[in-house]
């Protein structure tokens, strides 16, 4: 065991596999000597080279054309981009060629590549550097798409999503890189579409992702202060979706809050709402309700942001609603 | 020949009657003569008679229905007689579209409720499905969620409580011994010792004794009673009178006419009070409006028991008829009223009413007036009296009257000057021969 912050243990991780597999390598925007935008791969290239830790032009469909050329013919490349909202730019090589190309070859290769993407609100990156774009994403049948919140969790997952032999959306929330956590070096690889209960409780389940496990972990103390014991379900990855495992918590408590950081409209949480009002209806005593920012782009205002982005305090007053 | 059977009109005021009984069934055949269906007005029950032999092919009103006078209620026919043409004319009659239209009705009705039902009961989906999985009336269960839901906890407190009733030690134990079922003491407070004993009673009678409520429709005579006896009663301000007579003379009276024929004393008091109506016009009048009606004639109404109801029929132009006659036509009134086969013109213009329940030993009581006359003269049992003539008690066949007058037309004099001479008469009867 080892206390890592979510940053190291994304580098160690990623270190792990590369000291295991001369076939792994990382390339993005400044990922090499100077230690990638967030310097999450501070110290990879004097240990790899230039050969495996290379840097790119700034061209989004270049970085991921590129991991999608590498990943067909026979490497297991680790793309990273410095923000999720440029993914936009390189939507066309992981929409149309990364998510499709295995089905149309009929299966006959592989695509073991993964895709970085940090996201989120709360650095003051203004608008077009903090959106929560994961819906889109796991809108896209062929893109696997994982979302840790804990150091543990990012270690385990990435081990994971480097082992896949397919295209594997990796999201770093930005706010997280200094979270610290205890991370044991050794663990096996955690396998997707197994969700995780950061905190059991009785009395309402609260879904949440990434940064939002943390505010729902905050939210479920408050109210315990008040006589409500609060689940934290952490799904880990939107897809595969662990329905089992949110069906079986929600059974225990019958009352539901999502809490994502998206914009509401068209959110992931929606999606989960679906799914449990589908498969989890007999379980319900309350509606199912959602904690996401609002309708906007993100505020460049520190203010603003704070205000935008949801926080315990708005989970709380949702739970609250249903008691 | 096919022949339609009507709703006959039985009196010249008849609008419509209601059909009380078939005594035939379709098939039957029928004679002139027969007995067909008995009728219910707002009067009287008769009974309508076939007037044409065959078979009763069609009944078009059934039992309990009421139909306009002259509306067609059935079809007499030879047994294989077309009677098509007769039935498609009788087909649009309003009797037989009720009937096919009063199933839908209900229908509509019934979908409005259960509608009504859903859209009222706010409550949670696992909240439903435990509450019908326990066979719970969400209707029995508060909500307690956000809105007023019913959400899980509330279904599992009614399940907790299901059956669950306090009670006191000494309840419990009484209620073992006795083998009462606590649980079946509906209160809402603790059960006490109390409750319990008086429910252990109540269980040994109701056992026992087999309490039966029967319901049965009114008759339109028992109907027709109730409204105008409510009627005058809320209408006339009445005024109550009580005055004994000494009936020596009149019991000697009639004793000596019974060699002739035989007089009821209820003959005799309507003979002597149809004469002194015509001096005292107030008590033999109708009020109308804004008018009064006063009369140089008298029709007495005489009441007459029935096993189920009641009849006032009338002897007509009562002050102008010989004792004999009254008596003759009193009988026969009575008889056919008993019988069923008064006419309706024989109960109507009636312009003051004589009842005399003497017979039954009832010594005074309050007649209702029957509107629209202004008084009804109660006429009560002779007994055997001790009374006070000339210094000395003696006994004397003494009979008390009890006049119920209606204020508006008669006032308290007028009405004791009217009693006090009826007394005189009926005391002295030789003074109607002056």
């Amino acid at each position: 065991m080892k206390t890592m912050s979510m940053m190291e243990a994304i580098r160690e991780a990623m270190n792990k596999r590369m000291r295991e597999d001369k076939n792994v390598l990382l390339f993005g925007e400044d990922v090499g000597a100077f230690g990638g935008c967030f310097g999450v791969s501070a110290g990879m290239f004097d240990e790899f080279g230039p050969e495996r830790v290379r840097d790119t032009p700034i061209s989004e469909g270049v970085i991921i054309g590129t991991a999608v050329g590498a990943a067909a013919t026979g490497l297991r490349p680790i793309a990273e981009l410095m923000f999720i909202d440029f993914a936009t730019v390189g939507a066309d090589q992981l929409v149309n060629q990364a998510a499709k190309m295995r089905y149309m070859f009929g299966g006959k290769i592989t695509l073991p590549m993964v895709v970085r993407l940090p996201l989120g609100a709360g650095i003051s990156a203004a608008a077009q550097h903090s959106q929560s774009l994961e819906a889109w994403m796991a809108h896209i049948p062929g893109l696997k798409v994982v979302y840790p919140s804990t150091p543990a969790d990012a270690y385990g997952l990435l081990l994971q999503s480097i082992d896949d032999e397919n295209p594997v959306i990796f999201l770093e929330h930005k706010v997280l890189y200094g979270a610290s956590g205890e991370v044991d070096e050794n663990m096996a690889p955690i396998r997707f579409g197994v969700g995780d209960v950061k905190r059991e409780g009785s009395d309402v389940t609260i879904v949440a992702t990434g940064k939002m496990v943390h505010e729902a972990l905050a939210a479920a103390e408050k109210l315990s202060e008040e006589g409500i014991e609060a689940e934290v379900f952490d799904p880990r990855t939107l897809y595969p979706f662990d329905k089992e495992g949110l069906l079986k918590s929600l059974e225990k408590t019958n009352k539901v809050v999502i809490a994502t950081e998206e914009n509401k409209r068209g959110s992931f949480a929606g999606e989960i709402s679906a799914i449990i009002a589908e498969d989890g209806f007999d379980y319900l005593d309350g509606p199912v309700l959602r904690v996401c920012a609002m309708n906007t782009p993100v505020p460049f205002s520190p203010v603003l942001e704070q205000y935008y982005i949801p926080s315990a305090d708005d989970i709380v007053k949702a739970v609250k609603k249903m008691f | 020949m096919a022949k339609r059977i009507v709703m006959p009109k039985l009196g010249l005021t008849m609008k419509e009657g209601k059909l009380a009984k078939w005594y035939k069934a379709e098939g039957d055949p029928i004679k002139s003569g027969d007995k067909l269906f008995s009728i219910e007005t707002d009067k009287i029950t008769n009974d309508a008679e076939a007037t044409a032999d065959g078979v009763l092919r069609k009944i078009i009103v059934t039992e309990g229905q009421t139909v306009p006078v002259m509306e067609p209620v059935g079809i007499i026919a030879g047994a294989d007689e077309d009677i098509s043409a007769l039935l498609a004319e009788t087909a649009g009659s309003e009797a037989v579209k009720i009937e096919d239209k009063a199933p839908e009705v209900e229908k509509a009705a019934e979908v409005e409720k259960k509608v009504e039902r859903t859209g009222k009961i706010k409550v949670s989906p696992v909240a439903r499905k435990l509450a019908e999985e326990e066979g719970l009336d969400l209707e029995r269960i508060e909500g307690t969620g956000p809105g007023g839901r019913i959400v899980l906890d509330d279904v599992k407190n009614a399940i907790e409580n299901k059956g669950k009733v306090k009670a006191s030690p000494t309840a419990e134990k009484l209620a073992r011994e006795k083998g009462v079922d606590v649980s079946g003491i509906s209160s809402e407070k603790r059960v006490m010792k109390e409750d319990v004993i008086r429910a252990d009673r109540e269980a040994q009678y109701a056992s026992i004794a087999q309490p039966e409520d029967r319901r049965i429709p009114l008759t339109t005579m028992r109907r027709i009673i109730g409204e105008r006896m409510s009627e005058s009663a809320q209408t006339a301000p009445t005024v109550n009178f009580t005055i004994s007579v000494d009936m020596t003379n009149l019991k000697a009276l009639r004793e000596e006419l019974k060699s002739e024929r035989s007089i009821t004393y209820t003959d005799l008091i309507v003979k002597v009070t149809s004469l002194l109506l015509l001096e005292h016009p107030y008590l033999n009048c109708s009020l109308d409006g804004d008018e009064m009606i006063l009369r140089n004639y008298v029709n007495m109404g005489v009441a007459v028991a029935l096993e189920d109801g009641l009849l006032v029929p009338v002897v007509k132009n009562a002050h102008m008829k010989k004792l004999g006659v009254i008596s003759e036509e009193i009988k026969d009134l009575s008889y056919r009223a008993k019988t069923n086969q008064l006419q309706t013109d024989e109960i109507e213009g009636g312009t003051f009413t004589i009842t005399n329940i003497g017979m039954f030993g009832i010594e005074s009581f309050t007649p209702i007036i029957n509107q629209p006359e202004s008084a009804i003269l109660g006429v009560n049992a002779i007994v055997e009296t001790p009374v006070v003539v000339g210094g000395c008690v003696c006994t004397r066949p003494m009979m008390k009257l009890s006049l119920t007058a209606d204020h508006r037309t008669v006032d308290g004099a007028v009405a004791a000057m009217f009693l006090a001479r009826l007394k005189e008469m009926l005391e002295h009867p030789l003074k109607i021969l002056l």
